[in-house]
């Protein structure tokens, strides 16, 4: 596999992370604004993070409410320990109810499980409905970004891609772009024998689900099709209604800087008896597929995350690299935390130091997980894993040997001025072997006394 | 007044004594007692942030020592070593250790330099002079971890005859970000031409930051540029 | 998985500082302004279209107004102006079914029908001054599809269901949550800024939402 290093280099300076990076600073100024107009935004905060942290120390019993809840509202609940588990149940629930067509709207979780290939596999015809995941699945590209799956696309080049896939006149015209999307979806929603949904925050009380969308689709799809199946990170949960509204309050406030998304829905069981319309089967998946894996570890707290994005729109090595050289389905900040906690830490490892810690993220995530310190956290585990940068173990031992012994710093200083006067312009311009990493981009400033010796000399 | 233990840095201390001298002279001017313990190296940062725990516990332990062997505030012209020496060297120790529990000391005791002046000494002017004009990076660790802001640009605005602009996304990282300058070169190289970018269109004719780190790569990509900005340690406007 | 097993998994014996209580709702201050006024205002600002009225003659006149142009419309019941639906219908308007048959084929045949539908006519359940929102429950004679499948929605109020926020919402009536099969908070028409962040109106719902606003009928 591929470095992130060598991803971003390929990335850097292109077309596509010049729009996220475009995109990414309109959320954050965008949020900010929403932040400054609401008074309660702190408090929300505070709050939102005991919430999450207290949903997570008891987990176990909330999803036992909840999968309670569901059932008693007409709901059908599977627990999948891993991705096979959740693909295999989807996918036999459609063949039991001959489903040939789904229409999907946006959920990570089953990105990460690749729900759409097993269902596709398996013969059923699957549409995202989301418009940017949409994009994404027609030109089989990959999300940049956890809400904005294409903000690395230009109106340009979804112009041809909708040209070349709906056998429509070319225009770049997002409302007409959107318009063809629209006619095109529509038939789908309304023939469609299952919909799909992620799920955006669960509650435990009631049994519902909250899905939180702009365009509609998460309503459409989840209800015009006779079958809708939510399928759940088994973390994403909080105790109670009020406990719902604190979520909500800040999620897409972080995100967009909206006060509420135009569609905040909240579905509690299947259509019930004299309602006319909804789908008649909920099947609720609650899907592990590692999580309680790091529930049980030293990143636990990463799994407090709302998936609102703000980390990544505020991290400025994300808005440089853009959201494909992380090379996960969790990008930015939050992805470099999970991708080597959930996945394999040997693939992942480079992700947390694609990080210069400047705590940009920490400063807007609703639910203030220290980021910052799970990266380093993440660090250290990968270098006791030895899969860290370990080309640095020698010379950072070799620095704490002398660290540890001052007259042997003191004397390395001395010879680090010595040296560097060599340098007559008083710049070093060129570094050999992992030096070269420094000077490719900048001088050097050459040392040429020190500290410790200036002091010396003045006595006292 | 006061007497202080200063802890110059390894940074500060190797590439950019004269800061040091500047923090010195700064302090004296203004009554204070300047005491530098030698044995001082490094914090073991660097270690710590590339995930190296056990060479990092020794720098850090060694530091501890050393400051924990020393009374009254400890004064670092760097906010990312103090970020370190009061949020992760204690970390570092066995819980309940005596080593620990010294980390602890050491930690309350630790001060930014700016913030030392301006919140502790409660002193913004120091009747320094200048000229030109300024403009104020804020590095990370100082800026989030320890809320250095407000003092550098009040410090700054008392120097007579400097004046100082706002730089764009002043408070946006420059990319240096420890051994990820090498680690991750072409993405710290990216952020980097952008943080110039900022500074070259502020009319700024010296950009003034509170960590010699941060400097050494801002002003390392300034002077690869050929440009006449220089990057200056706020001790060293100061001791004008 | 067994569920004893995958909840077993779940259990973890302490989680960094969290409360032991479940912390429950935080509901801020309201405001010191008018709610309607402000509703109205927020309203707007996520385009859509506030209508002001003082009785339900003045409320019908405009349900008519804004209907001109269309062929047809859904109903979702409990609406606050008597004898809307049968003036619309009277008036040539053709109304549309709701009722979704729980057979295959016959549920495919009916939704088909949505395609053309234009205008989604309904109540509401409550309005949200701070972010300009409607709410809406499912329930009898409350499809879900009104509020969902045309390009139109006209919604009719009575001002005495406004409220501050979906904090002051949930926290005043927790119940509205599951009273139907679905709750929904519209803010606004359906919306897109996926391609290049340019905001578009209408994506896979409304285009148009119009709130018509009237006093309560007592």
């Amino acid at each position: 596999m591929t470095s992130f290093l060598e991803r971003a280099r390929a990335d850097i300076g292109s077309d596509q992370v010049a729009a996220v990076q475009r995109g990414a600073r309109r959320f954050r100024d965008h949020r900010s604004e929403a932040v400054d107009e609401y008074a309660a935004m702190e408090a929300m905060r505070d709050r939102a993070r005991e919430i999450r942290l207290h949903t997570l120390a008891n987990l176990d019993r909330y999803l036992g409410t909840f999968a309670d809840a569901v059932e008693a509202n007409g709901g059908t609940v599977f627990f999948a320990a891993d991705a096979s588990e959740a693909n295999e149940y989807v996918v036999q629930l459609a063949a039991a109810k001959a489903v040939q067509g789904v229409v999907k709207s946006k959920s990570m979780l089953t990105e990460e499980i690749h729900l759409n290939d097993a269902l596709e596999a398996a013969g059923v015809d699957v549409v995202e409905t989301d418009l940017g995941e949409l994009i994404v699945q027609l030109s089989g590209d990959r999300p940049s970004h956890i809400i904005a799956p294409v903000l690395h696309k230009t109106r340009f080049e979804v112009g041809e891609l909708f040209r070349d896939s709906f056998d429509v006149p070319y225009t770049d015209d997002p409302i007409e772009l959107n318009a063809i999307a629209r006619r095109y979806l529509r038939h789908r929603f309304l023939t469609a024998d299952m919909g799909i949904s992620g799920v955006n925050i669960a509650i435990a009380e009631t049994g519902s689900i909250c899905l939180v969308t702009n365009e509609g689709n998460g309503r459409l799809s989840t209800t015009a099709p006779a079958i809708h199946v939510a399928v759940m990170g088994m973390e994403r949960i909080v105790p109670s209604v009020g406990d719902a509204a604190v979520i909500l309050e800040v999620l897409a406030r972080s995100a967009t800087g909206q006060k509420l998304s135009s569609y905040t829905n909240i579905i509690t069981g299947p259509r019930r008896p004299g309602e006319p319309d909804g789908p008649d089967e909920l099947h609720v998946v609650i899907v592990d597929n590692g999580r309680s894996d790091v529930l049980g570890g030293s990143t636990s707290e990463i799994l407090a995350c709302i998936r609102c994005g703000a980390c990544l729109n505020a991290c400025p090595v994300y808005r440089t690299v853009g959201g494909h050289a992380y090379g996960s389905v969790y990008q930015g900040p939050v992805g470099s935390v999970l991708s080597p906690s959930l996945f394999d830490l040997d693939e992942w490892a480079d992700l947390p130091y694609a990080s210069t810690l400047c705590g940009a993220c920490l400063e807007v995530c609703p639910v203030r997980i220290d980021i910052p310190r799970l990266l380093l956290e993440q660090r250290r585990r990968a270098v006791e894993a030895k899969v860290g940068p370990m080309w640095m173990k020698r010379p950072l031992r070799a620095y704490a040997r002398v660290a540890t012994h001052p007259r042997r710093y003191r004397r390395l200083l001395s010879v680090g001025a010595l040296s560097g006067r060599l340098f007559k312009s008083g710049w070093i311009t060129r570094l050999p072997w992992r030096g070269k990493a420094w000077t490719s981009s900048r001088d050097l400033q050459a040392p040429s006394s020190s500290f410790h010796r200036w002091w010396r000399r003045r006595g006292s | 007044m006061a007497t202080v233990q200063l802890f110059v840095t390894c940074l500060v201390d190797a590439f950019a004594p004269l800061v040091g001298e500047a923090v010195v002279d700064v302090l004296e001017r203004l009554g204070v007692t300047v005491e530098f313990p030698q044995d001082q190296t490094c914090c073991g940062q660097p270690a710590f942030n590339a995930g190296f725990h056990p060479e990092a516990r020794r720098m850090a332990a060694h530091t501890v020592r050393v400051l924990d062997a020393t009374e009254g505030t400890i004064v670092v012209p760097s906010g990312s070593c103090t970020d370190m020496i009061i949020h992760h060297a204690p970390e570092l120790m066995d819980n309940g250790s005596e080593l620990h529990a010294a980390a602890l000391r050491v930690a309350a005791r630790t001060r930014e330099f700016t913030q030392f002046l301006v919140d502790d000494l409660g002193i913004s002017d120091l009747s320094a002079t200048g000229g030109g004009v300024c403009a104020v990076h804020h590095s990370c660790h100082g800026l989030r971890n320890l809320g250095v802001h407000d003092q550098p640009e009040q410090l700054l605005d008392s120097v007579d005859g400097l004046d100082r602009v706002e730089l764009e996304g002043s408070t946006e990282c420059c990319g240096f970000g420890g051994l990820f300058a090498v680690e991750m070169p072409d993405v710290s190289a990216a952020m980097l031409e952008h943080k110039l970018d900022a500074i070259e269109s502020s009319g700024a004719d010296v950009v003034v930051g509170g960590d010699i780190s941060c400097l050494m790569h801002i002003g390392g990509g300034l002077h690869r540029r050929g440009s006449t900005i220089e990057a200056r340690h706020i001790a060293e406007v100061l001791d004008q | 998985m067994d569920r004893d097993e995958f909840l077993r998994r779940a259990s973890v014996g302490s989680f960094l500082d969290a409360p032991s209580d479940d912390p429950g709702d935080l509901v801020p201050d309201g405001p010191e302004e008018d709610l309607i006024d402000r509703f109205c205002a927020e309203l707007e600002a996520v385009s859509g279209t506030p209508h002001r009225t003082e009785n339900a003659d003045e409320a019908l006149e405009t349900v008519l107004e804004l209907m001109e142009g269309h062929q047809n419309f859904m109903a979702r019941g409990h609406l606050p102006i008597p004898g809307l639906a049968g003036r619309l219908i009277h008036d040539g308007y053709r109304i549309a079914g709701s009722d979704v048959p729980h057979d295959r084929g016959e549920r495919l045949r009916h939704q088909l029908e949505y395609e053309t539908l234009e205008v989604g006519i309904t109540g509401v359940d409550a309005l949200l001054a701070e972010s300009g929102s409607i709410v809406l429950t499912s329930g009898r004679e409350a499809p879900r599809m009104a509020s969902l499948i045309p390009d139109v929605h006209i919604a009719v109020a009575t001002t005495d269901q406004l409220c501050w926020s979906l904090s002051h919402l949930f926290s005043e009536q927790p119940d509205l949550v599951t009273r139907g099969s679905n709750l929904v908070v519209i803010t606004g028409p359906s919306r897109t800024g996926d391609i290049e962040q340019t905001i578009t109106l209408g994506v896979h719902g409304p285009r148009t939402l119009h709130v018509v606003l009237m006093p309560p009928p007592w």
